[in-house]
Formats: C-alpha cells, structure tokens, sequence
C-alpha cells in the first residue's frame, strides 16, 4: 500500500497544529487508486458540490477528509 | 466551507484529522478519527484506516444502509460570531472555532453545559478499554470497568448503546453521546464468532479528561493543579469529607493571578465559600464547572496551622479568534 508516504506526512506534524478546516473530498475509492500505485496520483476535489456531483455519476463512495493545515 | 452542512458532518473539531466515509446520498458509512487528551495521533494508524475504508466500500457494495434520520442542518454562516470574525473577512474556518463559537453562543444564551460541550470526547481508557490499534476496535487489553464487565482481550467491539460501531472514529462519537449522568453503557462485541452483550458500569467523572489542547474560551483557566485530599485527611483538617478540598501539587508562572499566591503543599478547601459540590472533587475542576471564565474568586488556604485566603482571577483564552 503506498498511502503512507502522504498520510503520515500529514499526521506526523499537525500534533499541535491549530485546526484550520480544510475539507477534501474525493469521489474515487481510495483503495482503487491506492491499488493503482505505479504512479497514479489520488485526485482530491476541493469543492463538495463537485465531489457529490461526481459520486452520483460514478456510483462510487466518497472519503470526505477535514484536517489541520492546508 | 460555507456550502458544507456542518450539521451533518458534526464531529469533536478539535481533530486534527478527521475522515467520514459517505455515499452521494450523503449517508455515512463511518468515521475514522478521533484522539486523547494526550496526542493528536493516538487513534491514527495507517493498517486501521485501511480496515475503515474496507468496511466502507463493503457497506457501499451491499447497499445495504440503514435510513438514519439527518440531523438538523447547520452552515458556518449559522453561527454569528464565526460569521462575523471569520467568514466575513474571508479567513479560514479553522475546525477548532467552530467548536469554540458555538460554546461561546451557548454561554451568552445560557444554554452551555459544560459536561457536554466542554468535556468532550472522553476517553475509553479511563473505562478500561485499550485498543489495539492497528487492529481497529479489537481490544489490546482490559482494566477497571471494563475488565469488571467480562470484557477480554482479543474481543471485537461491535455496538455501543446498539448503535453499530465499525472505526475508533465512530465508538468516540457515539460514546460522547452518552448522557454525563448515566451509569452504565451497553458495549457489545464479538468473541469466537458469537455476540456478547456488556454492561460497563461508568465511574464517577467518566467524563474528565485534560481539557488543555482544546483552548475553550469558556474553560476558566486557573494555572494550577490540586490531588484531592483523602477522607482521613480531610477528617483530621477538620473539612468535610464529601467536599473537594485539595492540596496544591502544581502551579505555573501564570498563577500570578493569586493573591496572595498559592505554595505548594497549600490545602485549597473553599471556593467562594462552597466546599461541597456533587460532581467535582478538586477545588479547580469546581471553578472550571461552576464559574464563568474571567471570574475572580475566593480561595480559602490552609498553609500549616494558618488559615488564609487569596483571590484568584481566571483567564478566558482567546486562542486564534480574530
């Protein structure tokens, strides 16, 4: 699994971050596109209209993501 | 952000990260996050999150969701005083002012209950349940209440007051949720393929935990820390043995707000007169619960064979309001 390179980045350092919102979205599985790890980048929709949008054309869940930082 | 439901996607804010697995219908799956008072990171592990997601594109495929009533909307814009400070100036909606905000809006109205709103998310460690980990909601061990229960290492936590639990995320929020003066929670989980109900009694306090990351507004802060003094030692000071008298164990260079100031070693045995109170049992979890940030009070000190007081002035943070 190639997910560890961004997630841990980003808990690593937010310990004592204040909690700027910042909510990501992405329609895809996160599985596909952690599966597809010969280079595919995970698209993050930044607007959650687009990210209901393309969920309900693609039948495929979202994973919503608030964290600290932008 | 001023397009988001915050109703719907509620949740502690003071996360640093924080997921929902959903589908375009906005039904959600899961939760994945949630902390302690003592890291951010606790509760994150990547094998975890990877469990999460699987159970969430499980319950995807199946379709197979259960109709859960959509709580009432709520927008940023909502919330006056984040509105004005923040949204109006085209600054970030940081989590933590949500949560800050509508505690303040509480306050004004008379409406904050500091057990629910100020004391959020309390740990399962002070039931003892500890998780391992990676292993989602599998329990690593069990002490205290739980271990009291007939919980055991190796159990899968599966419902928690019948509502179905799947992530860490979903058993803090859903465990905030418990009413402060409840007694006992009802905990079900899986052991060798069959279902077990748990009666976990709740101790006193169960709800406490070390508010110090969350930078309330509406938490009086009073710079100094107290072990409660035992029954035998109140006896032989004379005090009640029901009142929260405790003795000093901590100041920091803030308790400059004393005077005259405390020592270590002082019995603080009276807040503004009251030595009693039904839930705290420290003189500054009294002030924290029972007077508004910014108050002065009075501390009545026993410093050896003299009695004394000092006033007090609590601070109200501003942590980040604009």
């Amino acid at each position: 699994m190639s997910l560890p390179e961004t997630y841990e980045m980003r808990s690593r350092g937010v310990r004592r971050w204040p909690c700027f919102l910042l909510m990501n979205a992405i329609h895809l599985s996160l599985m596909f596109a952690v599966q597809a790890s010969d280079g595919e980048s995970i698209f993050f929709h930044d607007n959650y209209q687009d990210a209901l949008q393309e969920a309900k054309l693609s039948g495929k869940p979202i994973f919503l993501e608030f964290r600290c930082a932008p | 952000m001023g397009s988001i439901d915050i109703g719907l996607f509620d949740y502690d804010r003071h996360n640093a990260l924080y997921y929902f697995v959903l589908n375009a219908d906005e039904q959600i799956y899961l939760r994945y996050g949630g902390r302690d008072a003592e890291s951010a990171t606790t509760y994150l592990n990547l094998r975890s999150l990877e469990l999460a997601l699987s159970q969430g594109l499980e319950m995807h495929a199946s379709g197979n969701i259960p109709k859960t009533e959509r709580p009432e909307p709520l927008f940023a814009s909502q919330i006056p005083k984040l509105n004005e400070r923040t949204l109006k100036n085209g600054a970030c909606v940081e989590c933590h002012l949500i949560a800050d905000y509508q505690n303040i809006h509480r306050e004004l109205d008379g409406e904050l209950d500091r057990l629910r709103d100020m004391y959020r998310s309390p740990d399962i460690k002070t039931i003892g349940i500890h998780l391992d980990v990676p292993a989602g909601l599998r329990v690593k061990s069990t002490t205290g209440a739980a271990q009291e229960a007939g919980m055991l290492a190796g159990d899968l936590l599966t419902h928690l007051n019948g509502t179905r639990i799947r992530t860490f995320g979903d058993l803090q929020y859903y465990y905030d949720l418990v009413p402060r003066e409840d007694k006992h929670v009802s905990i079900d989980v899986r052991r060798d393929d069959k279902e077990i109900h748990l009666k976990v009694s709740l101790p006193a306090r169960w709800w406490l935990t070390d508010l110090t990351y969350r930078h309330w507004s509406v938490e009086p802060m009073v710079y100094f820390t107290t072990e409660p003094l035992s029954e035998l030692q109140k006896s032989e000071l004379g005090l009640p043995l029901d009142g929260f008298a405790g003795r000093v164990t901590d100041r920091d260079r803030f308790q400059i707000n004393a005077q005259p100031p405390l020592k270590a070693q002082d019995v603080i045995c009276a807040v503004n007169g009251i030595q009693i109170d039904k839930i705290a049992n420290t003189p500054e979890l009294y002030i924290k619960l029972r007077c508004r940030a910014g108050d002065s009070v009075r501390l009545e000190i026993l410093r050896g064979d003299t009695r004394l007081e000092s006033t007090l002035g609590t601070v109200r943070q501003n942590f980040r309001k604009y």
